[in-house]
């Protein structure tokens, strides 16, 4: 199986990072007297203000590492710190957290720490914590999904940090990324239920408000509609951030409707796996009376039983290989500017015909 | 003789609050408290100050962040709370930062230092234990911090969070209660985590006070994690006698081994009892329902971050903010099967 593919291999790769000068810099002091770089300062600038000990340990770092004070502050600003940043919408979903543990590991592995802060899907707070962290000297950033304020951009290119986005692929092709296409996978599912003979569909959204992989997986179920000549009705979309109760909530509502679907699409597994529990508590049976499908194939997914019909997104490949990408950029590598990563429909227990079609199978 | 200049750190001093606040009232006065605006005017005043450099001095020395170190990103354990932290610190204009260090104590000791020269004001750590390093590190520098998820039983550090030994001991003496003798334990891995080893000390103090021995084949530690919980707990369905009750070192554990047992027609809770800890969020949806300890996820990191944030404004703050837990019993624990008949 082909893992990666790499859409545009010709084009421009981003330009590898200067590498670093050799000199002496505050922060080596400070690691080898064991101190932080705030304390080499005060001992230089304010050496009363120091204890006696921590001046000599500090003094002896100085000497010993040949280190010249003037331009520390550059040089604490321009050094190559050996931090990444990601920057994620949330840790309450637990495939966000697996990819950013799998870059985590893989970053270790190089000697990089992960530097994270999340926006909870606010555009607004995503640019404050992405400038804290360039402003914390990160080497590189790690950004999820396509949607983000131009001013995030202009930051970056400002300071010449690279980045990648991950989940998606930047469809403008003026960002380097590592990603899944959501509308082919979305389009994947609706078609494995028109298959089975589904006509009324309905979707459990996530809020698609600054966040295209939620779009793109509604725009792809809509366009597999389309394609057969089927519209979605205004009332069968419903928004809702991604948790358990929302998915409860959005299947209490689509059934109680006089023409209830018989097939929920839902945005992701968490939505999936709260709109099954609601099933279970108004006594619906799933798949034979509505069928229910995610997107992402949690750990659960394949654990609860019946199984969750959902798409397998390798989330942790993801997450090595947005580090991997970042690793040969700061090593002056050339990378592919876009890596899409395969996705792969798992059909499991959640997904049956629907019941008119069972049945009319039955009188044949 | 020239008198000396009158520095930010005076004013601090003569108010009683630390430098970040002084620069934080004369920059930004809508984010401190009107009693703390007041001190720091009336020492202004009465030092003559003039805030040239106060700029200056808030930028080498408040970042206005936070940081959090926290174990594990996996399975998401500590999403709730740190979301709650989060939230809290913004509402007062800080950003949190958070990294992970794996359960190893050596890495999150170099973390933070890297941390520290990188910028920040305070610091959220999880657990007790720690290198004594850190914490030279952190008084070195003067950067408040909070212990989180456990009591410092020394009493030295602040902390937020809650006995784990004693909820355990709830777990375990409700299990005998409701009759169980063969009592076993999925642990969390417990090098370098002090809230495993006190939930493994409380079952075994619970069961030692009722005469029960807990089999050293019957503690089995395994990383926090769906998949180590099923193999743990196919162990324990082959152990003779099998246990009645399996207590698990948290709600991932469990979700697991009620998963193996389901996959090798264990009928939970009929033929065996299962608990978790944590109360996350999947563990009322599982069918059946999980019983397990809640931990009030929410409030641990909004007192967390009100620890941090009350430091910062060169308060003294709580030494020991006990939360209080609950044992939530639901659908996997019932009496043993000699005991019902």
């Amino acid at each position: 199986m082909e893992l990666l593919r790499s859409k545009r291999p010709d084009s421009a790769t981003p330009a590898p990072v200067k590498t670093p000068r050799k000199t002496a810099k505050l922060s080596d002091v400070a690691r080898l007297a064991k101190v932080s770089t705030a304390t080499v300062s005060r001992a230089l600038t304010l050496p009363h203000k120091v204890k006696p000990h921590t001046l000599e340990r500090v003094q002896a770092a100085v000497k010993s590492l040949g280190y010249v004070a003037h331009g520390a502050a550059r040089a604490l600003a321009s050094r190559r710190t050996h931090t990444i940043g990601a920057v994620i919408p949330t840790l309450d979903n637990a495939i966000f957290a697996n990819t950013t543990h799998a870059l985590q590991k893989t970053l270790d592995e190089a000697g990089y720490t992960l530097l994270l802060a999340c926006h909870e899907f606010d555009a607004e707070v995503e640019v404050r914590v992405t400038r804290a962290l360039i402003e914390r000297g990160v080497d590189g950033l790690v950004l999820l999904g396509t949607s983000h304020d131009p001013q995030l951009y202009a930051m970056m290119s400002g300071r010449q940090i690279p980045y990648v986005l991950t989940w998606a692929l930047d469809e403008s092709g003026k960002h380097p990324c590592v990603g899944f296409n959501n509308r082919a996978a979305a389009l994947q599912l609706a078609n494995h239920l028109l298959d089975l003979g589904h006509r009324e569909f309905a979707m459990i959204s996530g809020i698609t408000a600054n966040n295209e992989r939620a779009r793109d997986r509604l725009r792809g179920m809509r366009d597999a509609l389309a394609a057969r000549g089927i519209k979605l009705a205004p009332e069968r979309v419903i928004e809702k951030p991604y948790s358990l109760a929302s998915g409860r909530e959005g299947l209490r509502a689509l059934m109680a409707s006089a023409n209830p679907p018989t097939a929920v699409m839902c945005g992701n597994d968490v939505l999936a796996i709260g709109a099954i529990a609601e099933c279970n508590t108004l006594g619906i049976n799933v798949p034979q009376q509505v069928s229910i499908t995610g997107f992402d194939d949690m750990e659960i997914a394949s654990l609860l039983s019946p199984g969750l019909t959902t798409v397998h997104f390798p989330t942790t490949e993801l997450g090595q290989l947005a580090a991997a990408n970042l690793l040969s950029r700061l090593a002056g590598r050339k990378v592919a500017w876009q890596h899409e990563l395969p996705v792969e429909l798992k059909v499991r227990g959640t997904t049956a015909p629907p019941a008119r079609t069972q049945l009319r199978r039955a009188l044949r | 003789m020239t008198k000396p200049t009158v520095k930010l750190a005076d004013v601090a001093r003569l108010a009683g609050v630390c430098a970040a606040t002084v620069s934080r009232a004369l920059s930004q006065p809508q984010l401190v408290s009107a009693a703390m605006l007041k001190r720091v005017e009336a020492a202004v005043q009465q030092l003559h100050y003039v805030p040239d450099g106060a700029a200056r001095a808030l930028r080498s020395r408040s970042t206005h962040t936070v940081s959090a170190l926290i174990p594990t990103l996996d399975n998401a354990i500590y999403a709730r709370v740190t979301q709650a932290l989060q939230r809290t610190l913004e509402a007062s204009g800080y950003t949190l930062l958070l990294a992970c260090h794996e359960f190893d104590l050596g890495a999150e000791l170099a973390i933070t230092r890297s941390l520290i020269a990188r910028g920040i004001d305070g610091l959220v750590l999880v657990g007790i234990e720690h290198d004594p390093a850190l914490f030279a590190l952190l008084a070195d520098c003067g950067i408040p911090y909070v212990l989180t998820w456990a009591l410092d039983q020394s009493g030295r550090h602040p902390c937020v969070g809650f006995d784990n030994r004693v909820a355990a001991m709830r777990v375990a003496n409700y299990l005998i209660d409701i009759g169980h003798r063969e009592i076993a334990m999925i642990t969390g891995i417990t090098a370098g985590n002090d809230r495993s080893r006190a939930r493994l000390a409380g079952v075994r103090d619970a069961l030692v006070a009722h005469d029960i021995e807990l089999l050293p084949q019957r503690v089995i530690e395994a990383p926090y994690s769906i998949a180590a919980g099923r193999e743990a707990m196919q162990h324990m369905l082959a152990l003779a006698p099998r246990p009645t009750a399996v207590i698990c070192g948290n709600d991932v554990l469990a979700m697991g081994a009620v998963l193996e047992c389901h996959a090798h027609g264990v009928t939970v809770p009929a033929a065996m009892s299962i608990t978790g800890f944590d109360d996350m969020e999947a563990a009322s949806i599982l069918v059946p329902a999980l019983t397990t300890v809640r931990v009030p996820m929410h409030e641990l990191g909004h007192a967390a971050a009100q620890q941090i944030l009350v430091r910062l404004d060169g308060e003294a703050g709580a030494p020991v903010t006990e939360l209080a837990v609950d044992l939530i019993v639901r659908g996997t624990t019932a009496p043993p099967p000699a005991a019902r008949q």
